[in-house]
């Protein structure tokens, strides 16, 4: 082996890099670190981190080279660099600025190396985007196919730095409020004025595009504002459901000049299109039949668009990404808490929308206090005896079910309820049977699916104002409903292990609270189970992101 | 064979004989045995000072064409004395001062046949003492000129690391042999998939199995070391762990392990290219270096090109070292590089017992992350009670339902696994939701009782500790010389070799002397038969003379030979009127050699 230094970082063959958390040096190893490597998960003292194609162009946008990057990594190696990983980082470094897309004389042009250029216009897919070639060797682009042609060429391995700037689409007035219409105070927090700028590079050719990555509760849609008021312009706003359009709308109104005439809806419910429209991946994505084509996609050319804003950008759907990549002029900028998708169109997020322009660690903002503190603890509650006879004489596919509406939660669930007495509390459940049944016994009342949106809307504004501290609530708060406030959540039921399920609920109590900024987690599991197995598979993603979990047995 | 396995063959007296030799002064006033001296690099080092030109001339050149040999008596007389400028007497010579000091042995083969060997880790060392070389790291290392690794030039994880996962596949699948003695077939290739090497590796460098081996390469190669290194043995239609040898192994460092497997694979798979394998483990380590760089030293120390020049040979080897784990390839446009990623040298330098081993890290979503310093019978806990998710410089293993069900079925019990990762984290707490899953895990079934017994002999617990193990003993893969007779090299005088020397006139080998034509014949004669030089006067100087060839002539005669200059040696035809004086050269009794 070679000699063992004394130092944080262990790099892999396979491009991931652990940092040693415990180590005096891991700070300033890690600054250097992310600056061109994604956290994967840090689950204990050891950080995942990953050295990818992206992380890699990403940190090439902001102006960092392979060598800083190599010496930055050798200087906190314990055993040196792999030679893969060097000589990987040195080839895709070497990429990134190769291929230009710039204006010429009126025409849009892919420019770069000539050898390069020939090698990639053999490739069919490359071709159709092409038109003549000039005499200085570039290819001339139809501004249609730019989208399409940065997807095809970062298929091909080969990132393109769109230069070709963006049109300033229908002007709009709009500025922060230094107080909100319910007279707090307001401004950017640092960290937010910092994103902004960064994407915003002084109106430059080189910014107007990318993403934005901030943990839940950090203030994402603050973000957005701000770069529309940095702007503007008329802004389309693109979220993942009803309620979250709504929080939109009331946040814009609240820090914004922006007046109600001025802020359209476009939802299965209303089809308003304003000088900023909020609208949901949803109806954009909805047709008739599979035959027919999307037509609420005419959205993108309604108005002279200046910017478009993805929010959950994680979640953007693929029609979506094709209609993104036909708007290239346009300034676009998108909003996540993770720029890891299902789906693997990383790539696709990274040309069409941008390279990452800002991050910020989940416990970083922790740490700082802009978001709670999290207690998160697994409660196990027994199966009686009839239960566990009903359980284990049950089919295998029913028992998980028996096992998540266990009647003893109940008395867990009036226990925490005492215990956390005052403080807003959500209940949230995957079953209604159980909601209701667990609502009624309790006497709080259920927001579900079933509740029309306006009884919804009346509900969480008595859950805000404290008229109602207590809240059952089914999978629909899963998503940016952001309820203000909830110090609170206990989880009774949940989808079969899902990671992300985990994320959005526990994303519902981190803004930041009062007094010592704390909020609870609770996970109400029955022992003896398979719903502890799920439980575990659950808590897999927050694990990663360094939170703990406590055990309670209850008797 | 090894030192070890040398001294066996010795007698005591034989040894003590050799530190008499004046080659090992040195060693002998600081009380080092023979055993010790021939591998310990400064001794060895004073030795090669100590040396006459005759004996060191004798060893490069056996080195350089014979590596550690073995070689026959006329292959080395025929083309080992060609690379020196020694006269047959002379090589003789240096030959026996090299037996009498037990650097270089003979031994009987059948009738007649006779062969010199030395033990192959001597081989390294005494190398590096030898041929010092000054190799040049490429400029790659200071970031300069475009170079890439493509995937298949990245190295392996190491041997150690290896075979550590072969055998926990053969203890998972079980012991047992079919009635032809063999591995069940559905074993074999298990075992053979957990190893990393290739047979491609092993066959493309030329390595072979024994004939009629019932296996693939790779698990021949695994199986081969595995009863070398003595932790397999084959008893009563079943293999069998040697319970103390697996937990010495396991015991070293992982430096030591690697130097000592390195060692093994050099005499198994590098026997054709002994000085190349020489010259590279004695490059730096995490240094690359170019391969036009390592042929420009081995022509500098005036090795065999041969062994470089078989280019596919030499690509293979630097492949198979890169297949066992310990060097990493790239390239640039115009040529090819190599980096160890182990500490080479480790092989030529006495390896301290390291005791303190790194403890594993439990994480609270059941992953193990394991650092390199890990003993390694943590890894071979974790190899039954976790799965194994990576393996690089980290290895990372995961504990799940699955993976604890298999330990249960091996006899580990709930309570066991917690003590194991108590032990192996260095007492850090388990998360509660960790403890709380092993306990869930642990309602598993176990199996039935006779079964469970089975199993737990197949996959045995090994000590944490390292007072429990005893000395690695490796054997050498050459064991072909097991069977020849080592030869008493006392018997081995330099008068046994020039015939009729009490017969000659002493002062023709006493003094420097005028004498007659017909005399100067006669010692010329004598002088070629013993394959000796003379010493002539030639206008006031000396000078010595190998004689090659004597050619009558009508009234006279002529000699042929090489005349030994101060800075050259040159072929010259010589008539006697040509020199003054003349002496005979016995080598070691007389004159100068």
């Amino acid at each position: 082996m070679l000699e063992k230094q004394d130092l944080p970082l262990i790099v892999q063959s396979d491009m991931t890099v652990l940092l040693d958390y415990e180590h005096p040096r891991s700070e300033e190893a890690r600054k250097k670190l992310c600056l061109f490597a994604e956290l994967i998960k840090r689950p204990g003292n050891w950080h995942t981190y990953k050295i990818s194609s992206l992380s890699l162009w990403n940190a090439a946008s902001t102006g960092m080279d392979a060598q800083i990057i190599i010496e930055s990594l050798r200087s906190y190696a314990r055993y040196g660099l792999p030679g893969v990983m060097e000589s990987n980082i040195r080839k895709l470094m070497d990429r990134y600025g190769k291929l230009r897309l710039q204006i010429y004389e009126d025409k849009l042009l892919l420019a770069g190396e000539e050898v390069l250029l020939n090698e990639l216009a053999a490739h069919k897919a490359i071709l159709e985007c092409l038109g003549e070639r000039s005499s200085g060797g570039a290819w001339a682009v139809n501004p249609e196919y730019r989208g399409q042609l940065k997807q095809e060429l970062i298929r091909l391995g080969y990132p393109v730095l769109d230069l070709a700037g963006y049109h300033t689409g229908e002007a709009l007035s709009v500025a922060l409020r230094p107080a909100t219409l319910q007279g707090k105070p307001f401004s950017l927090r640092d960290y937010q004025r910092q994103a902004v700028e960064l994407f915003y590079k002084e109106g430059t050719i080189q910014g107007g595009s990318g993403v934005i990555v901030l943990p839940c509760g950090a203030g994402k849609t603050i973000v957005g504002i701000a770069a529309l008021a940095r702007l503007n312009s008329a802004t389309l706003i693109l979220t993942s459901n009803a309620t979250s359009v709504q929080q939109w709308k009331e946040e814009l109104l609240d820090k914004t000049t922006l007046q109600p005439s001025e802020v359209g809806e476009y939802t299965g419910a209303s089809k308003q299109v304003r000088p900023v429209t909020i609208a949901t991946y949803q109806i954009l994505t909805h047709r008739k039949s599979k035959k027919d084509s999307f037509s609420h996609m005419k959205l993108f050319s309604e108005r002279d668009w200046g910017l478009i804003i993805y929010d959950e950008v994680h979640l953007l759907p693929a029609p979506v990404f094709r209609m993104t990549a036909e708007i290239q002029a346009t300034r676009r900028l998108g909003l996540t808490a993770t720029l890891v998708r299902e789906d693997g169109c990383e790539e696709d997020v990274f040309s069409l929308i941008g390279p990452k322009q800002f991050e910020l660690q989940w416990k970083t903002v922790e740490a700082e206090g802009h978001i709670a503190t999290v207690k998160c603890t697994e409660i196990r509650v027994p199966l009686d005896q009839g239960m566990s006879e009903l359980y284990h004489s049950a089919e295998k596919r029913s028992r998980l079910r028996l096992a998540a509406e266990n009647p003893g939660k109940v008395a867990v669930v009036r226990q925490l309820l005492e215990r956390h007495n005052g403080t807003p509390t959500l209940i949230i459940g995957q079953y209604l049977s159980q909601l209701h049944s667990i609502a009624d016994t309790l006497k709080v009342p259920v927001i579900t699916g079933e509740l029309p949106q306006e009884e919804r809307q009346t509900l969480y504004e008595q859950f805000k104002s404290g008229e109602v501290p207590v809240l059952a609530v089914s999978k629909v708060a899963n998503f940016a409903v952001d309820l203000p406030d909830a110090a609170v959540a206990i989880q009774i039921s949940g989808s079969y292990g899902s990671r992300q399920e985990e994320a959005q609920r526990i994303g519902r109590i981190l803004r930041p609270k009062d007094g010592l900024n704390e909020a609870w987690f609770y996970t109400v599991v029955s022992d003896d189970t398979s719903e502890t197995d799920y439980a575990a598979r659950r808590q897999l993603f927050l694990l990663e992101q360094g939170y703990q979990y406590e055990l309670e047995k209850s008797p | 064979m090894f030192v070890k396995e040398w001294s066996e063959k010795l007698t005591n007296h034989a040894k003590q004989q050799f530190m008499n030799s004046s080659f090992w002064i040195d060693a002998a006033s600081h009380g080092l045995s023979w055993e010790e001296a021939v591998i310990d690099m400064p001794t060895v080092k004073a030795a090669v000072n100590r040396m006459d030109k005759a004996s060191t001339a004798v060893l490069r050149a056996f080195y350089s064409c014979f590596g550690a040999g073995p070689v026959h008596e006329e292959r080395l007389f025929s083309s080992g004395a060609l690379r020196t400028d020694l006269s047959g007497a002379e090589f003789r010579y240096g030959l026996i001062q090299l037996q009498n000091a037990g650097i270089l042995f003979a031994l009987r083969k059948g009738w007649g046949e006779r062969l010199y060997a030395l033990p192959s880790d001597c081989f390294m060392i005494w190398h590096h003492i030898l041929f010092p070389i000054d190799a040049e790291p490429s400029a790659i290392n200071s970031g300069y000129g475009h170079w890439e690794q493509k995937q298949e030039e990245s190295p392996n994880v190491l041997l150690g690391r290896q075979l550590l996962a072969a055998w926990a596949e053969l203890g998972r699948s079980g012991l047992g042999l079919t009635t032809k003695g063999t591995l069940p077939k559905k074993t074999a290739a298990k075992v053979a998939q957990a190893i990393g090497l290739a047979d491609s590796d092993l066959l493309q460098a030329g390595w072979q199995a024994e004939p009629e081996d019932p296996y693939a390469p790779v698990l021949s190669f695994v199986l081969k070391l595995s009863f070398q290194l003595g932790v397999l043995t084959c008893a009563d239609g079943r293999l069998k762990w040697e319970e103390d040898a697996l937990a010495a192994w396991m015991n070293q460092s992982e430096a030591s392990r690697e130097a000592h497997l390195l060692r093994w694979c050099l005499d198994e798979l590098l026997t054709k290219a002994r000085n190349a394998a020489a010259l590279l483990i004695r490059l730096a380590p995490g240094v690359w270096y170019s391969e036009l760089e390592l042929e420009r030293q081995l022509n500098r120390i005036g090795m065999e090109t041969d062994e470089w020049g078989a280019q596919s040979n030499w690509a293979s080897w630097l492949n198979l070292l890169r297949a066992l784990g310990w060097i990493e390839l790239a390239h640039t446009d115009s040529e090819k590089l190599l980096r160890w990623t182990i500490r080479p040298q480790d092989l030529l330098e006495k390896q301290q017992g390291k005791t303190s081993f790194e403890p594993i890290l439990l994480e609270p979503n059941g992953d193990i992350i394991v650092l390199p310093g890990c003993h390694y019978s943590i890894r071979w806990e974790l190899e039954l009670i976790a799965e194994r998710k990576s393996e690089d410089h980290i290895s990372i293993w995961k504990l799940t339902r699955q993976s604890i069900g298999r330990a249960l079925e091996y006899g580990r019990t709930i309570s066991t696994i917690m003590t194991f990762l108590h032990m192996a984290s260095g007492d850090a707490p388990l998360s509660p939701l960790l403890e709380s899953s092993l306990a869930d895990w642990g309602k598993q079934g176990a199996g039935q009782e006779a079964l469970l017994v089975e199993r737990f002999h197949s996959y045995p617990p090994m000590p944490l500790t390292a007072q429990s193990a005893s000395e690695i003993v490796l054997k050498s893969p050459l064991q072909t010389l097991e069977h020849y007779e080592l030869m008493n090299h006392e018997d081995f005088t330099i008068e046994r070799f020039l015939p009729e020397l009490d017969r000659v006139p002493l002062s023709w080998i006493q003094q420097l002397r005028s004498y007659h034509h017909s005399t100067r014949l006669e010692i010329l004669e004598k002088a070629l038969s013993w394959q000796t030089p003379v010493q002539l006067s030639i206008d006031e100087s000396v000078v010595a003379f190998v004689p090659a060839k004597l050619e009558r002539l009508e009234g006279g005669w002529t000699v042929t030979g090489i005349l030994r200059e101060d800075h050259s040696y040159r072929e010259v035809c010589l008539t006697p009127e040509m020199w003054q004086g003349m002496k005979l050269v016995v080598p070691g009794a007389s004159g100068f050699v």
